[in-house]
C-alpha cells in the first residue's frame, strides 16, 4: 500500500489502541482497587486470628479468599504488591493483546462492562489490526527485495525458492523470537528457554499467558511494555509475511494442476471419443448373442 | 461405486491425517505432562496437610510460602482447597484433545498449559506445523463450503436481480448469512452454555463464545471445568467440535465478505492495487471506455485465511447468465 496510506491506518490503530486502554482503565481500575482493599482486609484478619492456632475450615476460607482474589488479578502479601494489572499502560497493552487475538489471560475483564466492552471492542479492532499486520507485512516484504532478487542456486528455480525461504524463517526466527528472548530471559528472570517458548506462543497469536512480559513491578515498566508490544506488532506482521511467502513457494513447487472443471472436461471428451468407438463393436456383438 | 473426484479424495485423506493428528498430539501432551501434573497435586496437597499438622501459630515467611504455592498451583489450573482427590486431572485425554484443538486453532486459552520442559517443546513443535497445517485444511473445507452458499446468492440474484444491483443483493446474501451465523454459532450455544455450566449465565456464555470464535482466548471461561462435572471427556469433546465448526463459519463469512469487491478495503492497502490502478489509468488514457474487470487478490492475511483458490465475481453479464434473463 502507499505509504501514506500505511500510516494514516497504524495512526488510526495506535489511537485505537490507546481509546480502548483508557476506556478499560476506567471500568477496570476501580474495581481492582475494591477487590485488593478486601483481599488486604482478609489477609489482615488471619493474621489476627493466628494468634489462637488455626483451624481447617478457617485455613480453608482463607486460602479461598486468596485463590478468589488471584482469579480476579490480585495478589496481597506484607512483602509486596501485586503491580496493578489495569494501570494505564497495562491497560493499552491488554487492548493490544485482545486485537491482535493473542488474548493472554492472565489479565481479563473482571466487571460485566469490561466484557461487554471488550465484545464490541475486538468486533472492530480484529480487522482493523488484521489490515494493519497485512500492510506492514508487505512492507517488510518490500525490504526484503535485495534478498529474494539474488539467486543461490542457478539451475533450479524450485529448489532456490525453497533455500530462500528457509532462509526468511531463520531470519524471522532470529529477529523475532531468539534475540527479544535473550533480552526478556533477562529482564523477566526467565529461563532462555521459557522466553524462546513465550515469544513463538505469541507470534502465533496462541497467548497461553503461562508466560507474559511486565507482570511484576518495576521502573521503567511502561516503556518497557511499549517496547514490547512493537516487538509483537512487527513480529506478528513478520509471521504474516512469512505464511506469504510460503504460500507462493508452495504454489512455485506444486505441480501445474489442472482444475477440476478442466479435469472433468478432459474426461467426458475422452468419454464421448470412446462410446462412439464402442458402438460399432456393440452392433455386431448382439446379433450374435441374440 | 460412487465416483468421486480426485480433490474430494484427497480432502478425504487430509481429513484423516488432520484427525490422526490431533489424536496424536493428544497421546503426547497426555503421556508427557499427566505425571508433572500428579506430582504437582501430590506436592500442594502434602503442603497443605503439613500446614494443617503445623499446631503452632505461623510466622509471616511461612505464610508467605504457602500462599505462593498456592497461587502459583492456582495459576497452573491445580485446585488446593478440594477436601478429596480432585476428581480428574488436566490433562486427560478428553482434556488433552481440547487442548491440542485450542492449540491449533490459536485459541490458547492457558487455564491449562504444559508445565515440563518436554511439553513445551513438544507444543512449539506441535504447533508451529500444526498451524499452517489447520489453516490448510480449513481453507479446503471453507473452499466447499462455499458451494452452497454461492447457490444461494444465485438463487437471491434470480428472484431480486430485476429490482436491485448486484451489490446490493451481494449485501443482502451476506446479512442473512450473518444473522444465520450469530443465531447458530453464539446464541444457541452460549443458551447451552448457560444451561450446562452453573456459575455462568447467558451473557458470561455469550461473552465465552465470542472470545472463543475470535481465538482471542482469554481462558477466564472454560466449559467444563466444574469439579463436578459428569462426563467431563464427552463434554470437552463435543466443545472441541463445536469450536472448529464455528471457525470454519466464521472463516466462510469471511470469505463471502471477501467477495463483496465494494467491501473489500484491504485490497486498497495491497501494494497489488497499485498495480492495479496504474493499469487502469494506462487503459482508460489509451483504449475504449470499459476498464479492466476485477481481479481478485489472494487472501495473504493469514490469520483469517479464506478461501484459497480464485473466487469469481459476478459481473452484471454473469447474474444474467445465471437467472437466464
Amino acid at each position: 500500500m502507499e505509504t501514506k496510506t500505511l500510516l494514516i491506518l497504524i495512526t488510526v490503530v495506535v489511537v485505537y489502541v490507546l481509546i480502548g486502554g483508557a476506556v478499560l482503565y476506567g471500568i477496570e481500575h476501580t474495581n481492582e482497587l475494591q477487590t485488593q482493599t478486601t483481599a488486604s482486609a482478609t489477609y489482615f484478619n488471619f493474621t489476627g486470628a493466628v494468634s489462637s492456632c488455626v483451624t481447617t475450615d478457617q485455613v480453608r476460607q482463607f486460602v479461598t479468599a486468596i485463590i478468589q482474589a488471584y482469579d480476579d488479578g490480585v495478589l496481597v502479601t506484607d512483602s509486596q504488591t501485586s503491580a496493578s494489572q489495569w494501570d494505564y499502560a497495562s491497560s493499552t497493552f491488554f487492548a493490544m493483546t485482545a486485537v491482535t487475538t493473542i488474548g493472554y489471560g492472565n489479565q481479563a475483564p473482571a466487571t460485566s462492562g469490561g466484557k461487554a466492552f471488550i465484545v464490541i471492542y475486538a468486533l472492530l479492532g480484529i480487522p482493523i489490526m488484521g489490515l494493519v499486520l497485512a500492510g506492514l507485512g508487505e512492507k517488510l516484504d518490500g525490504l526484503l527485495k535485495p534478498l529474494k532478487d539474488k539467486v543461490f542456486i542457478k539451475k533450479n528455480e524450485k529448489i532456490d525458492q525453497l533455500v530462500k525461504t528457509l532462509i526468511l524463517v531463520a531470519l524471522i526466527l532470529l529477529v523475532m523470537s531468539l534475540i527479544p528472548a535473550g533480552i526478556f530471559a533477562a529482564i523477566e528472570g526467565w529461563s532462555y528457554g521459557d522466553a524462546v517458548y513465550y515469544t513463538i506462543i505469541t507470534m502465533t497469536t496462541i497467548g497461553f499467558g503461562d508466560f507474559v512480559i511486565g507482570t511484576s513491578d518495576n521502573d521503567y515498566r511502561a516503556l518497557y511494555k511499549l517496547l514490547s508490544s512493537v516487538w509483537i506488532l512487527l513480529g506478528l506482521a513478520s509471521v504474516a509475511m512469512l505464511l506469504s511467502n510460503i504460500t507462493d513457494l508452495y504454489k512455485r513447487i506444486a505441480p501445474e494442476s489442472k482444475t477440476d472443471d478442466e479435469e472433468k472436461d478432459e474426461k467426458e471428451k475422452n468419454e464421448n471419443k470412446e462410446s462412439s468407438e464402442k458402438e460399432k463393436p456393440a452392433e455386431t456383438k448382439d446379433p450374435i448373442k441374440a | 461405486m460412487i465416483k468421486l473426484r480426485k480433490s474430494t479424495i484427497r480432502l478425504l485423506a487430509l481429513a484423516l491425517f488432520y484427525l490422526l493428528y490431533l489424536v496424536i498430539g493428544a497421546s503426547v501432551f497426555s503421556a508427557i505432562e499427566g505425571p508433572q501434573e500428579r506430582e504437582l497435586i501430590k506436592n500442594v496437597k502434602k503442603l497443605r496437610s503439613d500446614f494443617l499438622t503445623d499446631n503452632t501459630c505461623l510466622t509471616d515467611d511461612k505464610l508467605e510460602k504457602f500462599i505462593a504455592s498456592i497461587v502459583v498451583a492456582t495459576n497452573r489450573g491445580v485446585s488446593a482447597t478440594k477436601n478429596v482427590t480432585m476428581a480428574e486431572p488436566n490433562w486427560t485425554f478428553g482434556q488433552s484433545i481440547f487442548f491440542a484443538g485450542t492449540l491449533l486453532t490459536t485459541i490458547g486459552y492457558g487455564r491449562v498449559a504444559p508445565l515440563s520442559e518436554a511439553g513445551k517443546g513438544f507444543c512449539l513443535l506441535y504447533a508451529m506445523i500444526g498451524i499452517p497445517l489447520t489453516l490448510i485444511f480449513f481453507t479446503a473445507i471453507v473452499e466447499r463450503m462455499m458451494i452452497p452458499t454461492k447457490m444461494f446468492l444465485y438463487f437471491l440474484f434470480r428472484k431480486l436481480g430485476h429490482l436491485y444491483r448486484v451489490f446490493h443483493i451481494q449485501l443482502l446474501h451476506f446479512f442473512i448469512l450473518l444473522i444465520a451465523t450469530v443465531l447458530i454459532i453464539f446464541i444457541v450455544p452460549a443458551a447451552i452454555y448457560s444451561a450446562l455450566e452453573p456459575k455462568w449465565d447467558f451473557l458470561d456464555s455469550f461473552y465465552y463464545c465470542f472470545i472463543s470464535m475470535t481465538t482471542i482466548g482469554l481462558g477466564d471461561y472454560i466449559p467444563g471445568d466444574n469439579p463436578d462435572q459428569k462426563a467431563r471427556a464427552v463434554y470437552k469433546l463435543a466443545t472441541t467440535v463445536y469450536l472448529f465448526l464455528g471457525l470454519l463459519v466464521m472463516m466462510l463469512l469471511l470469505a463471502v465478505l471477501y467477495d463483496i469487491p465494494e467491501l473489500n478495503l484491504g485490497f486498497h492497502f495491497y501494494l497489488k492495487s497499485d498495480e492495479e490502478e496504474e493499469e487502469r489509468a494506462r487503459l482508460r488514457s489509451g483504449g475504449e471506455g470499459s476498464g479492466p474487470k476485477y481481479t481478485k487478490q489472494r487472501d495473504e492475511d493469514p490469520q483469517k485465511q479464506t478461501g484459497g483458490s480464485q473466487m469469481y465475481q459476478p459481473t452484471q453479464e454473469d447474474v444474467a447468465a445465471a437467472t437466464g434473463h
